[in-house]
Parts: C-alpha cells; structure tokens; sequence
C-alpha cells in the first residue's frame, strides 16, 4: 500500500478539523483528502459517487474501500504516533466498543460540530 | 604520595574502568538490536551504535570528573575506603540509570522500525471492481498527496 485517498463530508466542520489535524500529523504514507461531493470522485468513482456517501470512506490505491470504523483505523494506522493504537483498537476484545464510539462520532458529527461553535 | 591523591587515582581508574566495560556490553549486544532495526543495514547499525557509545562515555565521563572531589577528611586507610566507596558507588548508581536509559532508547529505535512493517489493521470493506468494474479507478494518488515525513 503505497497511498490512501481520504473522502471526508466538507460541509460538516469536526469532520474538516479532523482533515486539518490529520495534514499536522507524521505519517507512514501519504494522504490525499477529497470532499465526497468533489466532482472528481464522479469522474473517477461515478458508481460509488451514485450511493452519495456522506461518511468517511478510505480508497487504498489498490482499490480497496474501507467504510465506517475500518475508515477510522485506516486513518490512525497511516499516522506514524497512532499505529499501534490502531491495531489495538481492531482487536476482537476492544472492536465492538470501538464501532460504538466511531459509529457515534459519525451520527453525530453535526451536533459535536455545533458543540464545538463552529459553523457547518 | 598523598591518601587523598591515592584515594583519587584508585577512584579514577575503578570509575573509568567500569565506564569502559558497561559501555563495551552495550556497544556488543545493542548490536543485534540495531541490525534488525535497520532491517540488515550493518554499516548504519553500527554507526547509530558508535554514537550512542560516545553519548554514554560523554555522559559517564563527564559525571566522573565532576564527581571526582572527596569532601569527607581522609586521613586514615579507613576513611579512603569509606570515601572510595561512597564516590563509586554514585558512579555505579549513574552507570545503571544510564544503562537502562540506553536500553529503553534501543528498545525505542526497534520498536519503531517493527511499527513501520505492521499491516493494515482491517480488510477492505469492499473492492472498487466489486462495486463498478473498470469504471471506478482510484486515480486520486495524483492529486498532490501530502508527503509522508
């Protein structure tokens, strides 16, 4: 794996300071960040682009998708001061309470973003 | 010849030698520790190991020499011996801290390296082909990627 294409919702501000927080940080790999609306991800997934994601999704350049927590570890693991948390956070012992949290982080994105006062 | 002068050459060559023998353990069985670090690169292996020896010797020097003055009165063979062993016993005490200190950095360096090699925690949810074939591609690593540090 030699690059992972993050594609993150612009219009929800937690979700664009995360992007932010994940540029500051060292990675293992580079990582290139789409809006989920960009026209390119119609040009270059249209069918993809067709379900209108709104969650974070993670394309390795294998062509492998990663959805929903799996896009969280992905982003932790490409973090060089995170990778070990991110295979500790996908043992089978610590994944569903794992899944819980990220599954509520993304549900409520609006919210913690308005908890945050910024605008979405 | 002076006690005191005495009591500081024996002080100096104990410490000195002590130095050189912890500081020779470190610098023959870090080695294996590096070079698997380095993933076989030898010649960067033992350059990381030199310096890190001559950071340890630096250090433990430096302590030795400015450790090096007895405020006790040594008149007697007793009380040079009681000095003696109290200077190097510091010494001993510095020798640890600063062995387990180049350990843990060892450790560090390796654990590092391992970290760089783990794979991917999870499985694709799902593989571009499944979902459009050809049509799909995953053409966004051309899009200035941010550099890896």
């Amino acid at each position: 794996m030699r690059c992972l294409t993050i594609l993150y919702d612009a219009h929800c501000a937690f979700c664009v300071r995360c992007r932010h927080w994940l540029e500051r940080q060292r990675t293992y790999l580079p990582l290139v960040f789409v809006p989920n609306d960009d026209p390119a991800v119609a040009q270059h997934l249209p069918l993809l682009a067709q379900h209108q994601p709104k969650d974070l999704l993670v394309l390795d350049d294998q062509g492998g998708v990663y959805a929903g927590t799996a896009a969280y570890l992905m982003c932790l693991w490409a973090l060089r001061a995170y990778r070990t948390w991110a295979i500790r956070l996908s043992t089978p012992k610590l994944a569903p309470y794992v899944r819980t949290a990220f599954g509520l982080l993304t549900d409520h994105r609006v919210r913690i973003s308005k908890l945050f006062a910024v605008k979405t | 010849m002076d006690l005191v002068v005495i009591t500081y050459l024996i002080y100096l060559a104990l410490s000195i030698g002590l130095t050189a023998w912890v500081a020779r353990t470190l610098f023959t069985s870090g080695a294996p520790f590096l070079v698997e670090t380095f993933k076989g690169d030898t010649e960067l292996a033992s350059s990381v190991n030199r310096l890190l020896v001559v950071g340890f010797y630096l250090i433990n020097l430096g302590y030795i020499a400015f450790n090096m003055e007895i405020y006790r009165k040594v008149d007697s063979v007793r009380t040079a011996i009681e000095a003696l062993a109290g200077q190097i016993g510091l010494v001993l005490l510095v020798l640890g801290v600063m062995h387990f200190a180049n350990l843990f950095v060892f450790n560090r360096i390796r654990r590092r390296g391992m970290e760089a090699q783990l794979p991917a925690p999870v499985v694709p949810s799902l593989h571009l082909q499944e979902l459009c074939g050809d049509a799909c591609t995953p053409a966004f690593a051309a899009a200035e990627p941010s550099k890896p540090e």
